[in-house]
């Protein structure tokens, strides 16, 4: 007999066979044949198709299937009907903080607090930082998949022509002057399509509740200091006049008046920078460069209205969970480079810095990076240390209130009712919905 | 007189000609011409089922859903029975009589306007006039033609600084003509004018066809009467278009106060409320707040009252056809 081989080393060599045993059975069910089926409002042929078509290289044996639903009222309903009736969904991507929460209470969402704890791209969102993301009773429900900070696209040719500066710290006053001056200089239609969100950059993602959740906010100095901003742009024309934007029926992106030289300014995500990048349908001649949002108060901290977003949540039902881990494994980790021309930047940029935002600048930016972007003013706003990125916890009634909201605010800018007579109404109509909501509960 | 067992007043369809006897006395139906009861209803039987899995159900299950509180994303286990209750949130909802007064100045005024312009330009279309066919045709393309591309066209139309529309008004001598769709006081008449325009070419084939349909005798008995134009509308032609007139007022009204497409595409309800017309009241309680049951109760509180409309316009025009009764219904 083997002096060596005695009990210590029986077990050992036992645990070890075991252990590869096990090994081998999770790669082998990793690697065993399943059918994914996903759910997304991000179209196949914007980053999508390749990004899958990558994991079916790497993943032969899992079939993905891929059904795109409109990320609007009747997509979002879409969804939901087919959560609730069982359709086979084993992945699917929620968009705002309402569609993920409405999901991950009824129950449809899979708890992902164990699989992102061990995938170093997603440990940032089991963070109780609520500008991270939102977990539901401590538990990570939904993966967000996109960084997406708000910043203002500004249109360089037309500083360089009108000699304006315009610095990284201005404020809400300055972009409003400078606007101003843009269209003057410039003889331009407006400075701006989007109104400036001046109560979530105060008052953060809650801007429309009290604190306590139990009555609307609408009373807050913010909101009509958000008001009174508006309508001073409205009347001085510095802000896309309501009319206009009611006849040419511009709801939310109004990219082409930017990059027509209508507008100087344009505030969005980086989602916008593939329309930048896309000289064909969109020709322009000019850089595009950036700045942060301007400071409601100059010196001060304050949220940007932008989140991580595109969330993506594993279906409680799905019978392939550990196939669809992979995938949500793959979409945030090595496949998140085809989603870059979709101007999708991967969350793992907030932790990457710099090096990170070199990695990205050629998927995200393309071929001619440097002849339509300052990429430098780029990586200054995106990698800025105070950036803080604002998350909706309270969303009671909250798609009422906001429809409640937008069609007052259309009246004010119409000049219909002025700012006192929205708050009142405003008020009123929002603390029944929060009520009713409440008794419903 | 007493009746024996075997008689009887009125035969039994049993008794009739080509029902058989089977053994041990039962009988066995036939119809008359000899077919077994069954058949019919074997042929009849995939519409039916259709009609009951696509009609029946719905109708009776969203007027079920309108006495409860259900998000749908919950799931049947999340229905909530609330009995009345969301009736009579609507009886004190403002905004539901709101759109409800807009959906009944949309139809109540769009409906006889288009009629009558569609009957206008039938009569027109009624005479020898060169190309007339081709005219009926471009008259009648606004009803074949998409939605979406209809709004689109007339959002240019109607825009306030470039429209043609404003355009033409301003050429006209009015310095500040209406922002239609970018003013609340204007963009439910702009929807009305849009709709009397995509009806009238539908409104005017149809009452070609009941023109053309019409006894010549009458006309060349009233001319010879010595009765004008008008005489002879009044007397002749709008009593012989009566049945026509009400299937169009019945249909145009359940059609008009339904109307959805068009105004989630131009207007969204907006500016403000000012366009939120019931159905669209009801899409946004369902699709956007995820209040199905309260959406569902709007959407039974529009059946009542277009049925209820509908039976009226039924009662009214009764007797007061030209050719009588029998072509009322």
């Amino acid at each position: 007999m083997n002096p060596n081989l005695n009990r210590r080393v029986f077990l050992a060599g036992a645990a070890g066979i075991v252990g590869t045993a096990v090994f081998s059975s999770r790669s082998a069910f990793a690697a065993s044949p399943a059918t994914l089926n996903v759910w997304g409002a991000v179209p196949l042929d914007r980053g999508v198709g390749a990004l899958l078509e990558a994991f079916s290289a790497k993943y032969p044996e899992i079939t993905v299937n891929y059904t795109q639903y409109t990320n609007n009222a009747d997509g979002n309903l879409r969804l939901d009907t087919s959560l609730q009736g069982g359709a086979p969904i084993d992945v699917f991507f929620s968009y705002g903080a309402a569609n993920v929460a409405r999901r991950a209470e009824a129950g449809y969402a899979a708890d992902l607090t164990a699989f992102a704890s061990a995938n170093e791209n997603l440990t940032q969102f089991l963070e109780t930082d609520p500008q991270r993301t939102v977990l539901f009773d401590g538990k990570l429900l939904a993966i967000p998949t996109v960084f997406n900070p708000y910043m203002v696209y500004v249109n360089e040719g037309l500083l360089e022509k009108t000699g304006i500066e315009i610095p990284f710290d201005w404020t809400v006053a300055q972009f409003h002057e400078i606007g101003l001056e843009l269209i003057r200089e410039a003889n331009l239609e407006a400075a701006n399509f989007k109104v400036l969100n001046i109560q979530t950059m105060l008052l953060g993602g809650n801007a429309t509740y009290t604190e306590d959740g139990q009555a609307s906010n609408f009373r807050d100095p913010a909101w009509r200091q958000r008001w009174e901003l508006m309508m001073a742009m409205e009347q001085d024309g510095s802000l896309m006049s309501i009319e206009q934007v009611l006849a040419q029926k511009v709801d939310v992106y109004a990219q082409s008046h930017f990059l027509a030289e209508r507008h100087p300014f344009y505030l969005d995500n980086p989602a916008t920078i593939r329309f930048v990048r896309d000289v064909d349908n969109y020709p322009h001649d000019f850089r595009t460069t950036f700045r942060p949002m301007p400071l409601v108060n100059a010196g001060t901290g304050q949220w940007n209205e932008g989140s991580f977003e595109d969330s993506l949540q594993i279906s409680t039902r799905s019978r392939n969970q550990e196939a669809a881990e992979l995938l949500a494994a793959f979409w945030v980790g090595e496949g998140k480079q085809h989603m870059l021309p979709a101007g999708k930047v991967p969350p793992a940029l907030a932790t990457e810095g710099r090096a990170g935002f070199d990695a990205i600048v050629p998927g995200l930016l393309g071929d001619d990076a440097a002849e339509l972007f300052d990429i430098e003013s780029l990586a200054d706003v995106l990698l800025a240390e105070d950036l803080k990125l604002s998350v909706a916890t309270q969303l009671v009634g909250l798609s009422e209130i906001n429809s409640i909201r937008n069609g007052l605010e259309q009246q004010l800018r119409l000049g219909e009712v002025s700012i006192d007579e929205l708050t009142a109404s405003l008020t009123e109509q929002a603390d029944a919905v929060i009520a009713r909501e409440r008794n419903t509960a | 007189m007493t009746l024996s067992p075997n008689s009887a007043v009125s035969p039994s369809p049993l008794n009739r000609p080509g029902a058989s006897r089977l053994p041990g006395g039962r009988r066995q139906r036939k119809l008359v011409n000899g077919m077994q009861w069954w058949v019919p209803w074997a042929f009849t039987a995939p519409s039916l089922l259709l009609l009951v899995a696509f009609l029946l159900i719905p109708l009776v299950g969203g007027v079920l859903v309108a006495f409860t509180e259900w998000d749908v994303i919950s799931g049947i286990e999340g229905i909530r029975w609330v009995g009345f209750d969301n009736f009579v949130q609507l009886f004190w909802d403002r905004k539901f009589w709101e759109a409800f007064g807009r959906t009944a100045i949309y139809a109540g005024l769009g409906v006889p306007l288009t009629i009558l312009g569609g009957l206008a330009l039938a009569l027109a279309l009624n005479r020898p006039l060169y190309g007339r066919g081709a005219l009926r045709a471009i008259f009648f393309l606004p009803a074949i033609v998409n939605i979406i591309a209809l709004g689109s066209v007339w959002l240019l139309l109607l825009n306030p600084r470039s429209g043609l529309i404003n355009e033409g008004l301003r050429f006209l001598g009015i310095s500040d003509p209406p922002g239609w769709v970018s003013s609340s006081q204007w963009a439910l008449p702009a929807l009305i004018v849009m709709a009397i325009w995509g009806g009238v070419g539908y409104i005017s084939v149809l009452y070609l066809a009941a023109l053309q349909d019409m006894p010549s005798d009458l006309y060349e008995a009233a001319t010879l009467d010595g009765a004008g134009w008008w005489q002879k509308f009044c007397v002749i032609t709008w009593p012989a278009l009566m049945p026509t007139t009400v299937f169009l007022t019945v249909t145009q009204m359940i059609g008009q106060s339904q109307t959805f497409g068009v105004i989630a595409y131009m207007t969204g309800g907006g500016p403000g409320e000012a366009t939120t017309v019931l159905s669209y009241y009801m899409y946004k309680n369902g699709f956007e707040f995820y209040r199905f049951g309260y959406a569902a109760a709007i959407g039974v509180v529009s059946l009542i009252v277009v049925l209820l409309l509908t039976l009226f316009l039924w009662r009214v025009q009764r007797g007061k056809s030209l050719y009588g009764d029998d072509h009322d219904d």
